[in-house]
């Protein structure tokens, strides 16, 4: 039994250095998720911000239009899809980035989630901050930004990185447009070696590192933004 | 082709100048903005470079298919690796290999660019040539059926499987042949399974959640050496006195009409057929996984 697990273990990770194409994975997996991250934010409060302001008002308009056709559209689709969707059809003319198709695809895709939990914090923020904000002279840019905003950064920070937690675990899709990501690497050796349990449990080991090293993050960070808490 | 760097370059300027020039300028707006763009710019920039390249053959693959290719260490390797690298030898250029799923290579065919070949141990058959040209063959295989030694029941015919879970690798000459066995096309029923390599399929096989597997006979005979409880033979069905698993060619797929690549490529698999090196490569790959 314990002979049968080194064995396995040794072709799975030592033989012909196979461990390199976990590395070589989890690489990928990094850069795909981090900017996938960066993307989606930087998409999220943009598409979240036009959509409150246009409902705040009660009108829509071209752009507010746009965000929520691209709201619905990720949101209707699943993200395999997008993926093969952008990588065939729509960048085909770049097809050899595939890490940043991956990048572009797993970003817009976060970023209609982030955009609606952050409209959700925006909305949860009570209205009695903008008006005060307001009557105390600041412009209406002014109160979102240093009123309302750093409120809803502090209250939807654990949805937020339940999002990025998601997303990192979502990026195993992108073997299908050919990136060799941590998944992959072990569906790889898995069926180069014939082994077949002990690469999926050294990917999925990774994988639970990466996260608890995201909640690690995350409780540090609640912890120092509630340092003004009153109780 | 080598545009796509001064494209996204120009996308950028595009993006750049209608944030930066709009009426209402923020300074702090502009300099986030610009960060965010220059990280983005950068991160391209790095990708592309290395990605884009006049000299660079493209080798399509999937690596799933031992001895033919399959992972080292971080590398590609195997027989029609070995292939590729002389071929981008001939041509002066350099390899680069694209791994992906197996079924995903069927679209690819009709897809291929000028710089681009399928090296992924292919079957010729008559509907892929539709949609690309393939080379002169340069090995042969028959279908073998993997089936396990330890059930009562000995599964080591097709005509044994009437009736039986059958798996298959997706898209391949296997999962084709299988595909037709129904009573409307003459034949006897079965269920077809469809997985993405062979090696799941045989996995699936261990379980005892299908009966039998019908794959190429190299991989089913190093899954077969891998594993005591599988037993690989090679499969023969008649009718009309013919057999329909006859043996089938590898071949290098090609953009249609791009003779030029073809031809070169044909010299190439003449040179090695006849120098004997496919055969070495063959029992070299086939040594180190066995």
């Amino acid at each position: 039994m314990f002979k049968k697990i080194a064995d396995s273990f040794y072709t799975s990770l030592i033989y012909k250095d196979n461990y390199k194409i976990y590395v070589l994975g989890l690489k990928n997996t990094l850069i795909i998720s981090l900017f996938a991250v960066i993307i989606g934010v930087v998409v999220g409060c943009l598409v979240a911000v036009v959509r409150y302001n246009s409902q705040a008002k009660k009108k829509s308009n071209p752009l507010s239009l746009l965000c929520d056709f691209y709201v619905m559209l990720v949101r209707g689709t699943p993200v395999t899809l997008q993926l093969l969707i952008l990588y065939f059809v729509i960048f085909d003319f770049m097809k050899y980035q595939q890490i940043l198709i991956g990048v572009l695809a797993f970003g817009l895709n976060s970023g209609a989630y982030v955009s609606e939990i952050i409209r959700g914090g925006i909305l949860s923020i009570d209205k009695g901050q903008m008006e005060a904000g307001r009557s105390m002279g600041l412009t209406g840019k002014q109160c979102m930004l240093y009123i309302i905003m750093p409120q809803v950064v502090k209250n939807t920070l654990p949805a937020i990185f339940n999002e990025f937690i998601a997303l990192i675990k979502e990026t195993s899709v992108v073997g299908y447009i050919g990136v060799i990501d941590l998944t992959f690497a072990g569906k790889l050796i898995q069926s180069g070696y014939a082994e077949a349990f002990l690469p999926l449990f050294v990917v999925a080991g990774v994988y639970l590192i990466i996260v608890y090293l995201m909640t690690f993050v995350l409780k540090k960070l609640e912890r120092r933004l509630s340092r003004s808490d009153r109780n | 082709m080598c545009n796509n760097t001064k494209l996204i370059d120009s996308l950028y300027i595009k993006i750049y100048n209608l944030f930066i020039f709009s009426k209402k300028k923020e300074k702090k707006m502009k300099k986030i903005l610009s960060l965010i763009l220059c990280l983005a710019m950068a991160f391209t920039m790095s990708t592309a470079l290395t990605g884009c390249n006049d000299d660079t053959l493209y080798v399509y693959t999937n690596a799933e298919f031992a001895p033919y290719e399959f992972i080292e260490g971080a590398d590609v390797v195997g027989v029609d690796m070995e292939i590729a690298e002389a071929i981008a030898e001939k041509l002066g250029k350099k390899v680069k290999i694209v791994n992906l799923d197996f079924d995903a290579l069927t679209p690819q065919l009709s897809n291929l660019k000028d710089n681009e070949i399928i090296l992924a141990g292919m079957t010729i058959t008559d509907e892929r040539k539709e949609k690309a040209d393939f080379s002169d063959p340069y090995a042969t295989s028959i279908q073998y059926i993997i089936y396990d030694n330890t059930q009562s029941v000995i599964l080591d015919t097709i005509a044994k499987l009437e009736g039986k879970k059958v798996g298959v690798q997706l898209a391949t000459t296997g999962d084709y042949i299988m595909s037709d066995f129904t009573v409307d096309n003459g034949y006897f029923d079965l269920t077809v399974n469809q997985y993405s390599s062979a090696q799941s399929a045989a996995l699936i096989l261990l379980k005892g959640e299908i009966d039998a597997v019908v794959v190429d006979k190299l991989p089913a005979e190093m899954i077969a050496n891998n594993n005591e409880k599988l037993t690989a033979v090679a499969a023969s069905y008649e009718v009309d006195n013919e057999n329909i698993f006859a043996s089938e060619s590898y071949g290098v797929a090609v953009k249609k009409g791009n003779t030029e690549l073809l031809s070169t490529i044909n010299t190439v698999i003449a040179e090695l057929i006849a120098n004997g090196k496919i055969i070495e490569w063959t029992n070299q790959y086939s040594g180190i996984v066995a």
